[in-house]
């Protein structure tokens, strides 16, 4: 990844338990270059459900096919969902996350940006996929502080 | 190659075994967990250990997954995904999670060379997660 802006050492900022706060620019490259992410809703009975989906951040949406059952029913109330994404390299000791925090829906099909490169991950799906979008109402990212100093940090 | 014979879901996703799905708890080095905080759905990755039939994590106190609701459901997710070949898998598993507390159980934990992120952190909780549910998938 590269920042836009690469901050310099003195402008990194940690959190009470040492994090990096990734500014909002590095949490929106880091959601646009990225194609897989974790989904986590409240499922019927109350508990959490955490599921990979494929996705695209576009618009400040974050887009994804579910053929789940479960999924479908949490975007069809307009719940509240939580996205993440990460990625870690053991070898730097970098690592880092962006939590996405807001109200997921279904897309109508005539809705769908042809140029979101979106495909459902089932190629062999029994099941029709539907597409569901985020909206987010809060971004955050985090990052160990071991890692490499930008703008090595690429 | 795998033969084709491996068992599918519903959705034509091929199953791992419950033997596969041990090695890569073992084998993975972060790990997502969901959890409710403040009655709504949160998630964090982890580093972990998988200790008989176990998650166990190491967070600070004060952190939002100390915040969030002890004896209560947890959902926990590995997996790894080449977008290049449209390859890869994912094991979702979930149970309910506790602190532990016991000091010869601690003390058990840290032999399984768990260290935190960040060293020096004060105050670190052991939370266990009793997996009472583990399912994995292969795509691609």
């Amino acid at each position: 990844m590269r920042f836009e802006e690469p901050p310099t050492v003195a402008q990194r900022q940690f959190d009470e338990s040492g994090m990096e706060i990734l500014g909002e620019k590095t949490c929106l490259r880091l959601l646009h270059d990225q194609s897989l992410g974790r989904v986590a809703f409240i499922d019927d009975a109350g508990d959490p459900v955490v599921l990979p989906v494929a996705y695209r951040f576009r618009r400040r949406r974050v887009y994804f096919f579910s053929s789940e059952g479960a999924k479908l029913r949490a975007a069809t109330r307009g719940a509240r969902v939580a996205f993440e994404v990460d990625g870690w390299n053991p070898a730097t000791g970098d690592g880092w996350s962006v939590l996405v925090k807001g109200v997921c829906r279904p897309v109508d099909a005539g809705e769908m940006d042809p140029e979101l490169g979106l495909k459902p991950w089932l190629r062999t799906a029994l099941r029709p996929m539907k597409l569901i979008e985020i909206v987010p109402e809060e971004i955050t990212g985090r990052r160990l502080p071991t890692g490499p100093v930008a703008p090595e940090w690429d | 190659m795998e033969p084709m014979n491996r068992p599918t879901d519903h959705r034509g996703l091929e199953v791992l075994t419950s033997e596969e799905c041990d090695r890569l708890l073992r084998e993975a080095p972060v790990g997502r967990v969901a959890f409710l905080h403040s009655g709504e759905p949160h998630i964090l990755p982890v580093n972990y250990r998988y200790v008989e039939g176990s998650i166990v994590i190491r967070t600070a106190v004060g952190s939002k997954m100390d915040a969030a609701e002890m004896e209560s459901r947890f959902a926990f997710e590995i997996d790894d995904w080449d977008p290049a070949t449209r390859t890869g898998w994912s094991i979702l598993a979930d149970g309910v999670a506790t602190v532990v507390t016991g000091e010869e159980e601690i003390a058990r934990l840290e032999e399984s060379g768990l260290d935190p992120w960040i060293e020096g952190t004060a105050g670190d909780l052991w939370i266990r997660i009793i997996l009472d549910d583990v399912t994995g998938r292969r795509i691609g």
